[in-house]
């Protein structure tokens, strides 16, 4: 999972397949990614494991790490 | 808040922690954060106002969270009840006394009855302690009877004449006069329909219209009390007056109204677009709403920040809270009474630009007048963390290092965080959503460019609404714009600069530079109340146009 979501945002958000990122690096305080490329994050998630991702949880708070965006995702689909 | 509530509240936080047990501890946060409610609100000498808007607010509460609990669970049912009775109750009452023909003399009756008690002022503090009683208890069905006695007593205070210095409300009148005079009164009768409609309605859908209908009224008060011409015109016709001098830009002033609402809003919009319903009990959402310490000057909190801590925080006295809770306290009395006030005497203003200023001095006012409002602000963050922790609440941060960040967009990351939060879920996600979705997908930038531009004028227009924070609002719009814009394109370039670390601190050191002036250039907007002073102190800023 994390793997695809990294993958996503070196591709498709930051044009750069090269780029390296780290589990645990803060992507949005860290000025990797803006709050436009989380909600093409949040599309991403959507997609590719069929939830709904409200708009409420599309924030620095709950989406912030790669960890933290696969940790929302299982949580979500343990619930589903 | 003035320095002398903070310390007493410090001092109220001992009396809280060793006195009251823990049992109790959620319902004195709830009672003290009503009283300061009422005590708060800036003074009117239209004197029902004072307390008309603190009790609007309290009804605004109570009916967003008829709408937005389950329905059928014992403690809405048993809160249905109440409301429908009392509700009732009230308006039977109040129809018999002002239609009676005897009108007068039951008013006069009243008033003989509790002139004594007011002398004293032990109505108007009974009134209050009523009220208070009455939320706090969230009475079961078989106790309504409280508050029918309740309303009673309340009515017949309010309409007794108070002594000096003290609201009365004397409801005949507020009902004579034009159609904006009466605004006042009929958001209370609104409001009051609105949270009774859920008793006789529960079915979801309806509710979600009637969220709707709330959000709505609540849009429209925030309008009254934020828009400068709506606000005086309505002031002059309660006044009975053809307009009023200029000397007070807002004449009606309600306490917390635009953090009241911030929190009523986003539980409204997230049942409405997605069906959440709320499992707090009324006491603890009250308290989410109202808690003393963000009253004021926010932070905008969100429900599941505040309500669990209700149930886990108040248990047992925490050492490291209280002693971090204290510490910024003082800290942002520091920031706020120290440096702050004493930056206002040099921050640029009105009065103190003329054409002959040397560019130099501007620029000094300029400064003194961004670090004024950092430290002015952020100190009341402080003191409102810092007060909440005392009484064992954890509030969100607000600001995180603003003014040494290195773009724009880090900046809005760590500047009035919880106000960027509620417009970054409720506006912009939403939004930048919808428009990805549509053609215009395949013009990114023009997404961005339209997603930014209103957010920002949007926050802009909550500050104030004029021209000028539209256009202070635009600056920073376009400047997360073209941030982005410029950023993608030069993404792998900038990579490779910054992988000397030496180069990277100093690339950096540039960028926390160029931000900070961006968001300084941006303050002619905040200082000036015309484009035409705001335009002419930037051009003066760069020795042009003098």
């Amino acid at each position: 999972m994390q793997e695809q979501l990294k993958a996503f945002i070196a591709n498709d958000l930051l044009g750069d397949p090269t780029y390296q990122i780290d589990n645990e690096q803060s992507l949005i305080k860290g000025g990797i990614i803006d709050s436009f490329s989380l909600v093409q994050v949040g599309l991403f998630i959507e997609k590719t494991w069929g939830l709904k991702v409200p708009d409420r949880d599309l924030t620095v708070d709950k989406m912030d790490t790669v960890n933290q965006m696969a940790a929302y995702v299982q949580k979500r689909l343990s619930k589903a | 808040m003035s320095l002398q509530l903070i310390l007493a509240i410090i001092f109220g936080s001992i009396v809280y922690w060793v006195v009251v047990s823990a049992t109790q501890r959620r319902n004195v946060l709830l009672v003290a954060s009503l009283l300061l409610l009422y005590a708060l609100q800036p003074h009117s000498d239209i004197g029902p106002l004072n307390i008309l808007f603190p009790t609007v607010s309290i009804i605004m509460v109570v009916g967003v969270w008829l709408i937005i609990s389950t329905p059928g669970s014992d403690q809405t049912a048993g809160l249905r009840q109440v409301v429908l009775n009392g509700g009732l109750a009230l308006l039977v009452i109040a129809a018999l006394i002002l239609l009676s023909p005897q009108r007068n003399t039951l008013l006069t009756t009243a008033r003989d009855m509790l002139a004594r008690g007011q002398q004293n002022q032990i109505g108007l503090l009974a009134s209050l302690l009523i009220l208070v009683g009455v939320v706090v208890l969230a009475l079961p069905k078989g106790r309504s009877f409280l508050l029918l006695a309740a309303c009673l007593l309340i009515l017949l205070l309010w309409m007794g004449q108070a002594p000096q210095g003290l609201p009365s409300l004397d409801l005949p009148a507020m009902f004579q006069g034009s159609l904006p005079g009466k605004t006042p009164v009929m958001l209370l009768v609104a409001v009051s329909a609105l949270s009774v409609g859920p008793v006789f309605i529960p079915s979801t859908a309806t509710r979600k219209k009637m969220a709707l209908i709330w959000l709505g009224l609540m849009v429209a008060a925030l309008a009254i009390i934020k828009v400068e011409s709506l606000n005086l015109s309505v002031s002059a016709q309660i006044r009975g007056e053809s307009s009023l001098p200029g000397t007070s830009p807002f004449d009606l002033r309600w306490i917390g109204i635009s953090y009241v609402i911030f929190r009523l809003a986003h539980v409204l919009i997230d049942f409405r677009d997605d069906g959440l319903e709320v499992t707090a009990n009324l006491p603890d959402f009250a308290t989410y709403v109202l808690f003393f310490p963000s009253l004021v000057a926010g932070p905008i909190t969100r429900l599941e920040e505040v309500v669990p801590q209700l149930r886990e925080n108040l248990q047992a006295f925490r050492l490291d809270f209280a002693v971090d809770g204290l510490f910024r306290v003082l800290l942002g009395v520091f920031k706020k009474f120290v440096i702050a006030d004493q930056l206002l005497i040099i921050a640029a203003k009105p009065a103190l630009f003329s054409g002959s200023n040397h560019p130099a001095v501007l620029w000094i006012m300029l400064y003194a007048a961004l670090f004024q409002l950092y430290f002015d602000f952020s100190g009341y963050s402080d003191i409102a963390i810092g007060l909440a922790r005392l009484f064992g609440v954890g509030l969100p941060e607000n600001f995180d290092r603003p003014l040494l960040q290195p773009n724009l967009q880090l900046f809005w990351q760590s500047w009035h965080m919880t106000l960027a939060r509620w417009f970054r879920q409720y506006w912009f996600n939403p939004l930048t959503r919808r428009l990805i979705q549509t053609p215009l997908r395949r013009r990114q930038n023009a997404v961005v460019l339209i997603s930014q531009v209103s957010t920002m004028s949007l926050i802009g227009l909550w500050h104030g609404v004029s021209l000028n924070w539209v256009l202070w609002g635009a600056w920073h719009g376009f400047g997360l714009y073209f941030y982005k814009v410029l950023g993608d394109a030069n993404r792998k370039r900038f990579r490779q600069w910054i992988q000397n670390p030496l180069r990277a601190q100093a690339i950096r050191a540039v960028n926390v530079v160029l931000t900070f002036h961006f968001v300084l250039l941006s303050m002619v907007f905040v200082v000036f109340p015309t484009i035409g002073q705001a335009v002419r102190y930037l051009l003066a800023l760069f020795g042009a146009g003098q």
